[in-house]
């Protein structure tokens, strides 16, 4: 390891000689991820920082909307070949652009439940990336970009590719994390074994960062849920009954919580409990509820299209579901059992 | 079935207990072997049966098997990309030696199909740039033996074995200059499935992950067996699609 321009410079092959590809993989992890202050000079020097990052902050957020995305297990990348470098949208090099969700709505499993596969459906999600705004985008996604840099590309317009990289190159590891763009690692590829070991390497990181990445994942859907009328956040309960069963009281307690970024349905009862985040509609005087992940308990609010119903009339609330049956005594009228607003 | 732990299958004496004798020294030796001795004996084996399961089964032969030649070109192309040759589109591309073999990229594979098929007398380097009509297809491999398949840009037309297909972009159109191709080494209607023979580049095709669940090669910077959803990203939903090419006069067995 040697230090060029500021950055740690890791040259695969000396690497290798005395240590093996899981230990790299470790190390490079810890001092990525390290918040301890020496390693953070080690990585770079903090004027080098300064002037690198205020230079190519703008380049990079052109290359994060360089073209449409492609959904992948866990995150979104912009397929074929990538951002190629053209000096225009992209001044800085071949670039492997990767986008991480950080909120629900983008949440790829969830894209890909509800998709199926649509082909229109999936364009209408990528759609919806690329007209984000980019403080939008940046709310939304974590990303990591790998960049050839120019000095390495030779021209090829009559190629499959405009330009093409030549060995040895360096690639450059942009990584943008909580809306800030954060200088990576450099590795140089002599040959196409290096290429190998990188674009390993690369697949392990990359499953790091998803993984961090659904682990402090927004219980919201910060898009579906904001549009919702102000007067619906509250929170909401009713205990519902089934009467006295062999000298008890038997029944069932909805509680659902609106907040402005989230918003959480709970169901306890007689053989019955359940805690899902919920995604909303807005429909005139009603609010449709669909569930966007289950939990805690029974995942049944999955099948059910939709999970609840809330109705307003006259400053009352009433709730309809299918977690609620024909057996309960409550009163119900025709928009269904009263629920009782906090 | 429906018998309790503790009653009784065979006692001391009646011939199968001595025959089954080590199981009821597995368990209290009380010169009776109980359904509970026998279920411990046997539970491993019902785990291991089950974890062993067959949960598909298939009697049919699929169409690939039937209509494969082994000794075709097809088969010797799909043994060549298998070796999944790392992707580059630099290097040595107009010569079948090992070092023109060494890397490949995807216009490079369909010219070496093309050679092998006898279509391309004198093999050369080709690319996406000049794959995009017939007439320019048939003056890039220097023969008139490929048609383009009137129709195949459209939503409905099925591909067939031994069709090339190509998408390519321009700047002035779609604001970026690239392209792909592959060869059909199989179109399944009842899945609408096509595998593709193709070198992919690192980054992979449109709807990469569906490699896995298509049952497809997942790697990508390499050559491959491919398997894409005709309708999807990778062939006719993507910008720049241009359709199917047929070869046609071929000297060699498909």
């Amino acid at each position: 390891m040697d230090m060029r321009a500021g950055k740690v410079f890791l040259d695969l092959k000396t690497i290798q000689k005395n240590c093996n590809m899981k230990n790299v993989i470790y190390l490079v992890l810890f001092v990525l991820f390290s918040c301890n202050k020496q390693e953070n000079k080690i990585i770079n020097s903090e004027k080098q920082t300064a002037n690198n990052t205020v230079k190519i902050e703008k380049d990079l957020d052109q290359i994060l909307v360089c073209d449409n995305f492609d959904i992948r297990d866990g995150y979104y990348q912009i397929p074929d070949y990538g951002c190629t470098y053209d000096n225009k949208i992209n001044k800085l090099g071949n670039a492997n652009v990767i986008i991480i969700p950080k909120t629900e709505k983008f949440q790829t499993n969830l894209i890909e439940s509800h998709c199926l596969d649509d082909m229109d459906c999936l364009k209408d999600v990528y759609k919806n990336i690329s007209s984000l705004t980019m403080k939008e985008f940046k709310n939304n996604f974590n990303a990591i970009i790998f960049i050839i840099d120019k000095r390495f590309l030779k021209k090829t317009p009559s190629l499959d590719q405009a330009f093409n990289a030549e060995m040895p190159y360096i690639i450059d590891t942009y990584i943008l994390q909580d809306g800030e763009w954060k200088e990576g690692f450099q590795y140089k590829v002599n040959n196409d074994n290096d290429l190998a070991k990188m674009k390993d390497w690369e697949e392990k990181y990359l499953r790091e960062l998803v993984n961090s990445s659904i682990s402090t994942t927004k219980d919201a859907s910060l898009l579906e849920v904001s549009y919702i009328d102000k007067k619906w956040i509250g929170n909401y309960s009713v205990k519902l009954n089934y009467g006295e069963t062999q000298g008890l009281y038997s029944g069932l307690t909805i509680k659902i919580m609106i907040k402005k970024d989230s918003i959480l349905a709970s169901g306890e009862g007689y053989q019955i409990g359940f805690k899902d985040l919920l995604s909303a509609n807005n429909d005139g005087n009603k609010l449709i509820f669909n569930q966007l992940r289950n939990l805690e308990g029974n995942d049944l609010g999955s099948t059910m299209k939709p999970e609840f119903i809330l109705v307003e009339q006259g400053g009352k609330y009433y709730i309809q579901s299918e977690w609620i049956d024909s057996e309960f005594v409550n009163k119900k009228n025709n928009l269904g059992y009263e629920i009782e607003k906090k | 079935m429906g018998k309790n732990d503790n009653d009784v299958v065979y006692i001391k004496g009646d011939g199968n207990y001595e025959t089954n004798e080590s199981l009821d020294k597995d368990g209290n030796s009380d010169g009776k072997i109980q359904y509970s001795e026998i279920r411990f004996r046997l539970t491993p084996s019902l785990s291991l049966g089950l974890s062993n399961k067959a949960l598909k089964f298939e009697c049919s032969l699929k169409q690939s098997d039937n209509e494969t030649n082994s000794d075709g070109v097809l088969e010797e192309m799909k043994k060549l990309v298998d070796k999944n040759i790392p992707y580059s589109q630099l290097g040595e591309r107009g010569a079948l030696s090992e070092a023109g073999l060494k890397n490949l990229d995807c216009s490079e594979t369909v010219g070496i199909y093309l050679h092998k098929l006898g279509i391309m007398p004198v093999y050369k380097a080709i690319d996406t740039s000049t794959l995009t009509n017939e007439d320019n297809f048939r003056t890039t491999i220097g023969s008139n033996n490929i048609d383009f398949i009137v129709g195949s840009d459209k939503k409905d037309f099925k591909p067939q074995r031994g069709d090339v297909f190509v998408w390519r972009r321009n700047k002035k159109d779609h604001g970026k200059t690239d392209g792909h191709t592959g060869i059909v080494y199989n179109y399944d209607e009842t899945t609408d499935i096509v595998t593709i023979l193709e070198a992919i580049g690192d980054v992979g095709a449109v709807s990469e992950t569906d490699q896995v669940k298509n049952g497809g090669y997942s790697g990508t910077g390499c050559s491959r067996t491919a398997k894409y959803k005709r309708l999807k990203g990778a062939l006719y939903g993507h910008e720049g699609w241009k359709g199917f090419f047929r070869p046609k006069n071929y000297t060699k067995k498909l």
